[in-house]
């Protein structure tokens, strides 16, 4: 009992050192593969730090979709599950809270200029295009790249579903 | 005289007649027992103002008390009935509970006239917040950043957030330093002096004036990471200590581009 004490701090201590995240090789092969995705957000960021049009703030975030999904099918083509995975999530966070999110509010904005809604319905329909590779009701042959593609667009639908519904609200 | 028989007898005057010697004696010593007469004499003075509600009920009420007198009138004991003063007294408690409601009711009312109506609110219902990512790699935590950038519109804020974007470049850069190689390091740096130049001094030279005052702390965490840059080159291998000068030298031309835009601004 009397050891117990100080077993459980040196126990508890050696848990804290562990826990902490280690720099891993891993980590730098994953920040090399990531570095043109990196480039492209630092570009974005700076761009929307200056934006205040939700169309044009859409536009940005359709050019980051664009990279990630070849990011994604780049991934998928080499079996590279966790990323695929990874890129996913990164790809529906995009496409939800960036794209979604700005066309709607554009929607709310531009109702009486036709142009602007014309503009707007492009932007959607080329978001849609784009990550339409990702579709998971496509037919794919059932090789390995090709489930993790559907894992990875089932990842995305709901974010589809939203756009489509923003371009289509009466459906 | 206590205060209890003083006030039942105040209650039992009629009219303004004088007040018995021993009830003017208690009045004369106790403070309550005035201010609960003055009381009884206000209410009395409004009783006759009071509007009265037109009812059938009255008068029904009181045929039926007389029917009731007329039928029993020896049964009913003189105890029961209630003499003149006992009326008074009970219209006269009713009419003070009266006086009072309406008093309050008057009051509520001048209140609601006078103060301003709650305006509705007119700003928009609280957004909900969007989806984020779980901070866990660098591309993770730029997209968050971005996302705060494109639904942030103070220009302030967004300078935050963009030094918040350089910070996460930095933080990277030293986690991965033990194993990286220079020309990794370099490629942070490169993208670390583009967010600084192109993002936070950029923008910060089109805040208004009034509003650079801010820049104090996005100076300050300039510093910050210039210091700690400077030591990380001294502190890891030669070779890789160019990019981590690069970026110290970033911080502090940063750093001093924003101290002369914060002075142009000091008046």
């Amino acid at each position: 009992m009397k050891l117990f004490v100080p077993t459980a701090v040196v126990f508890t201590l050696a848990g804290f050192l562990v826990a902490q995240e280690p720099v891993i090789p891993e980590r730098l092969d994953q920040l090399r593969r990531d570095m043109p995705l990196i480039e492209v957000l630092v570009g974005q960021g700076i761009q929307l730090a200056d934006e205040s049009e939700p169309l044009n703030k859409a536009r940005s975030f359709q050019e980051l979709t664009k990279t990630l999904v070849a990011n994604i099918r780049d991934a998928a083509d080499h079996g590279q599950e966790v990323r695929t995975q990874r890129l996913g999530s990164l790809l529906q966070t995009t496409l939800e809270s960036g794209v979604a999110e700005n066309l709607a509010s554009a929607r709310q904005q531009i109702e009486n200029d036709p142009t602007k809604t014309k503009e707007l319905r492009r932007l959607g329909e080329q978001v849609l295009e784009i990550t339409q590779p990702l579709d998971p009701t496509l037919e794919r042959p059932p090789t390995s790249e090709h489930k993790l593609l559907q894992a990875a667009g089932k990842t995305v639908q709901p974010a589809r579903i939203a756009i489509r519904k923003i371009l289509n609200p009466t459906r | 005289m206590n205060c209890n028989s003083c006030q039942r007898l105040l209650l039992l005057q009629a009219d303004f007649e004088p007040v018995p010697a021993e009830v003017a004696a208690h009045l004369a010593q106790c403070r309550a027992c005035r201010r609960w007469q003055d009381q009884l004499v206000r209410i009395e003075k409004v009783i006759p103002t009071l509007p009265v509600p037109p009812s059938q009920r009255k008068e029904a009420f009181q045929t039926e008390v007389l029917r009731g007198v007329e039928a029993e009138p020896v049964a009913v004991p003189m105890r029961r009935r209630w003499n003149s003063w006992q009326w008074r007294a009970a219209v006269s408690v009713a009419a003070g509970i009266v006086v009072l409601a309406g008093a309050f009711l008057v009051n509520s009312l001048m209140r609601t006239s006078v103060d301003p109506q709650p305006v509705a609110d007119q700003s928009p219902p609280p957004k909900k917040p969007r989806p984020r990512l779980l901070e866990t790699t660098l591309t993770a935590k730029l997209l968050n950043k971005n996302l705060d950038l494109s639904e942030e519109t103070d220009p302030e804020k967004r300078l935050a957030t963009l030094s918040s974007l350089a910070s996460a470049i930095q933080d990277e850069g030293r986690s991965v330093s033990d194993v990286a190689e220079a020309k990794d390091l370099d490629k942070l740096a490169e993208l670390y002096g583009k967010i600084v130049d192109q993002g936070i001094v950029a923008r910060a030279k089109a805040l208004p004036q009034e509003r650079r005052r801010s820049l104090d702390r996005v100076r300050d965490k300039l510093a910050e990471a210039g210091k700690e840059a400077e030591k990380l080159a001294r502190d890891t291998a030669p070779e890789k200590a160019e990019p981590w000068l690069k970026m110290a030298a970033i911080s502090r031309r940063g750093q001093d581009q924003l101290s002369a835009l914060l002075e142009e601004a000091t008046p």
